[in-house]
C-alpha cells in the first residue's frame, strides 16, 4: 500500500512538476564535451528538470565526429543521504537541429533537503583523417605532447642518435592518453610512418600497424642520411565526455651497459645499468614496476656469506670500472632485460662466489636482452671478453 | 690440445682468482661496531635524521586520493618501525661489519628472519638495508609482505622504501620529499602517483600487469 502511494505520489510529481520545479540547460558537443554534469539541493516534494541538447554530429579540424549509439543518458547520483530522490528521463531526436534533447526530471520525495548530481556522458567517433595543427617541434631524444588535433598528428624532429655503422636511428612510441593521462583503451593508432625532406629516405619499422592496436605503439626509424624530417602519426580517438585527452610521442634511447672492474677489491666485479632516455618519461613507456629499475646500477652479492643466499643490490660498492661496454637495445630488449633485474631481485638465486657469483649474473642480464657473452665467472675474463668485443668502448 | 693465448690468460685468471678467495678466506676484514662512529644509542645521526624526514613526509603528503592516503600512512608506520629495527641492530654490541670485495657489510640470521646492511664504508652510514622474513626455519618460502629494503644516497639521504614483494615502494627526492609511490595489487595492477621537489603531485598513473 505503502509502495502504491509512493509510485502515484511519484507520477503525479513527474507528469505534472511544481511550479516552483527548477530548471537548467545544458548543451554539449564534441568540441565543448566537459559541460556534463549539474548539482541541484532540492527541498521535500520539490523537483528539478535538467534539459541537455546534445550535438549528434561535428566536424574538428576536418574530422567528423558523430555520436555512438545509443543516444546518451542521463544519470542523476544522490548524495550518500539522499535517499528519496526519483527521476526519468526523456530523449527527443531534433533532426532538424541534429540534436538530442535529454530531459530529466528529479524529485526528492524524502524527508529533508538533499543534494543530487546529474552526468551525461557522451561518445562522439571520429571518421577521415584531419588537418589539425601540430604540436611542438622535438629536437633529439625528448617527448612532446599534443592535445587532440584531429585524427592524426605530425611531428617534427632532429634525430641525433649516430649509430657506429654510419646510420641514423631513432626509437619511437606513441601513445593516446585519456583525461589522468592513462593509456585511453578507447583509443586505437592505426600507422605511424616517416614524411622525410626529399633527400633523405627515413623507414620506420613497423610500417603499417594493424588497425586496432591500442592506444601504444613503438618501434624505430632510421636513414642513412641524418636529417630532420617529420613523423605521422595516424590514430582513431573517439571523444568522450569530459575531453582531456591527449597523444604523446617520445624520441627515445634504450641502452644496456655491462661495467667490470677486473682487480678491485678481493676479486673484482661485474655490474649493470638499463638505461632510458629522456629519462623521466621511462615511466610512461614501461609500466612499472619494471621501470622503477631503469637508469640504476645494479649488481649481484651475497646477502650474508658468500656460499649463501644472494641479493641484488643497487650501485657499484667503490668499485671502479676497468672496462664497459653499451649496447643499444629495442623497446623489447630493454623491457626482458628491466624484468631479469626485477626477478633477481624479488627472487634471487643463491650466491656462490666460484660459480654463481656478480660475473655470472651480469652476463645472465646480458643474455636476457639477447646479447650473448661467454659464461665466465671471473671479472678478469669478463674485463678481457669486453675490451676485446665491444662495438663502441 | 691447442691453446692460445687468450684461453692462458684466463686460465691464469681463473688461478689468480682462486688465490684471491684463499686471501678472503685468510684474512677477513672484520671490524666491530664499537670502532665505528657510530653515537651511543647505534643509530648513526645521520641515517636517523633521513628517516625521520622520509616519515614526515610520507605523513605530511598523505592526502588527497583515498587509497594513496591510506598507503602513505601505512607506508609510514612500516618505515617508523624500520627506523626502530634499525637503530636496535646498529646498536647490538655483537653486530660487526665485515668486508667483502670493497663492500662493508653486516648481517644477523635468525631462524625465521634475515637482516643484513651494506654500509658506504668501514665507519660510515648504512647504504642498503634488507630484511627478509620467511614462513618456515629453511628459509625457503619468504614472506615478501613482511621484508623491506630501505637504500639511501651516497650522501646519506633516504632514496628508496620499499616492500620485499613490491606491494608498496616509495621513492624520495633528495631533500626528503616523497617522490614517487608504487601501489601494487595481488592482481598485479599498479598505481604510481608522483610528487614534485615541493611536494605537489603532479600524476597519479594505473597501469596494467
Amino acid at each position: 500500500m505503502k509502495r502504491l502511494l509512493t509510485v502515484l505520489t511519484s507520477c503525479l510529481l513527474l507528469a505534472t512538476p511544481a511550479w516552483t520545479a527548477i530548471t537548467h540547460s545544458i548543451t554539449i558537443q564534441p568540441s565543448a564535451p566537459q559541460n556534463t554534469g549539474w548539482t541541484v539541493t532540492l527541498a521535500p516534494q520539490a523537483s528539478a528538470i535538467l534539459i541537455v541538447t546534445v550535438k549528434k554530429s561535428e566536424i574538428i579540424n576536418g574530422v567528423k565526429y558523430s555520436i555512438k549509439n545509443p543516444p546518451p543518458e542521463v544519470t542523476p547520483v544522490p548524495t550518500a543521504a539522499g535517499t528519496g530522490f526519483i527521476w526519468t528521463t526523456t530523449i527527443a531526436d531534433n533532426i532538424p537541429n541534429d540534436t538530442y534533447v535529454v530531459t530529466c526530471t528529479i524529485a526528492n520525495l524524502g524527508a529533508g533537503a538533499d543534494t543530487v548530481k546529474a552526468t551525461v556522458k557522451c561518445l562522439w567517433t571520429p571518421t577521415g583523417t584531419g588537418s589539425g595543427s601540430g604540436p611542438p617541434d622535438i629536437m633529439g631524444l625528448a617527448d612532446g605532447t599534443a592535445t587532440r588535433s584531429g585524427n592524426n598528428v605530425s611531428w617534427y624532429f632532429t634525430p641525433i642518435v649516430q649509430r657506429a655503422d654510419g646510420t641514423s636511428a631513432i626509437n619511437w612510441y606513441v601513445e593516446v592518453n585519456d583525461a589522468a593521462g592513462n593509456p585511453d583503451p578507447s583509443a586505437s593508432i592505426i600507422s605511424v610512418s616517416a614524411c622525410p625532406p626529399a633527400d633523405t629516405i627515413w623507414v620506420v619499422t613497423p610500417p603499417l600497424a594493424t588497425p586496432g592496436t591500442g592506444p601504444q605503439l613503438a618501434g624505430s626509424a632510421s636513414s642513412s642520411t641524418p636529417s630532420t624530417g617529420f613523423l605521422k602519426v595516424t590514430f582513431t580517438d573517439p571523444i568522450e565526455s569530459p575531453n582531456t585527452s591527449s597523444t604523446m610521442l617520445i624520441f627515445f634511447e634504450a641502452t644496456l651497459t655491462i661495467y667490470v672492474d677486473c682487480c678491485g677489491g678481493s676479486s673484482g666485479h661485474a655490474w649493470w645499468r638499463l638505461s632510458f632516455s629522456p629519462a623521466h618519461v621511462v615511466g610512461s613507456v614501461v609500466n612499472d614496476p619494471l621501470g622503477q629499475y631503469a637508469n640504476k646500477n645494479f649488481g649481484f652479492w651475497p646477502l650474508g656469506p658468500i656460499f649463501g643466499k644472494g641479493k641484488l643490490l643497487a650501485g657499484y660498492q667503490q668499485h671502479k670500472e676497468t672496462a664497459k661496454c653499451t649496447w643499444p637495445c629495442t623497446l623489447s630488449q630493454f623491457i626482458a632485460g628491466l624484468a631479469y633485474t626485477r626477478k633477481l631481485n624479488l627472487h634471487p638465486p643463491a650466491y656462490n662466489f666460484l660459480t654463481h657469483n656478480c660475473t655470472h649474473e651480469a652476463i645472465n642480464l646480458a643474455g636476457a636482452t639477447g646479447l650473448v657473452i661467454p659464461n665466465y665467472t671471473v671479472p678478469s675474463n669478463l674485463d678481457n671478453w669486453l675490451k676485446k668485443n665491444c662495438p663502441n668502448p | 690440445m691447442k691453446i692460445n693465448k687468450l684461453t692462458t690468460r684466463m686460465l691464469l685468471n681463473e688461478l689468480v682468482f682462486t688465490v684471491a678467495l684463499c686471501a678472503v678466506f685468510s684474512t677477513p676484514h672484520v671490524v666491530s661496531a664499537e670502532g665505528s662512529n657510530q653515537t651511543p644509542s647505534g643509530a648513526t645521526s645521520l641515517t636517523d635524521r633521513s628517516l625521520e624526514r622520509g616519515i614526515s613526509s610520507l605523513l605530511t603528503q598523505a592526502t588527497g586520493d583515498v587509497l594513496v592516503r591510506k598507503t602513505l600512512q601505512m607506508c609510514g608506520t612500516e618505515l617508523r618501525i624500520a627506523q626502530k629495527e634499525l637503530n636496535a641492530f646498529l646498536a647490538t654490541r655483537s653486530v660487526q661489519r665485515e668486508q667483502f670485495n670493497l663492500a662493508w657489510r653486516s648481517y644477523r640470521e635468525d631462524p625465521l628472519q634475515i637482516y643484513a646492511i651494506t654500509y658506504t664504508s668501514m665507519d660510515g652510514e648504512p647504504q642498503d638495508v634488507e630484511k627478509r622474513v620467511f614462513k618456515d626455519t629453511e628459509n625457503s618460502i619468504e614472506v615478501g609482505r613482511k621484508g623491506y629494503t630501505i637504500e639511501f644516497r651516497n650522501d646519506g639521504t633516504l632514496s628508496e622504501y620499499r616492500r620485499r614483494d613490491e606491494s608498496i615502494v616509495c621513492v624520495f627526492h633528495v631533500n626528503g620529499v616523497l617522490k614517487e609511490l608504487l601501489i601494487q595489487g595481488e592482481d598485479g595492477k599498479c598505481l604510481t602517483a608522483i610528487w614534485d621537489a615541493t611536494g605537489q603531485q603532479i600524476v597519479i598513473r594505473r597501469s596494467e600487469p
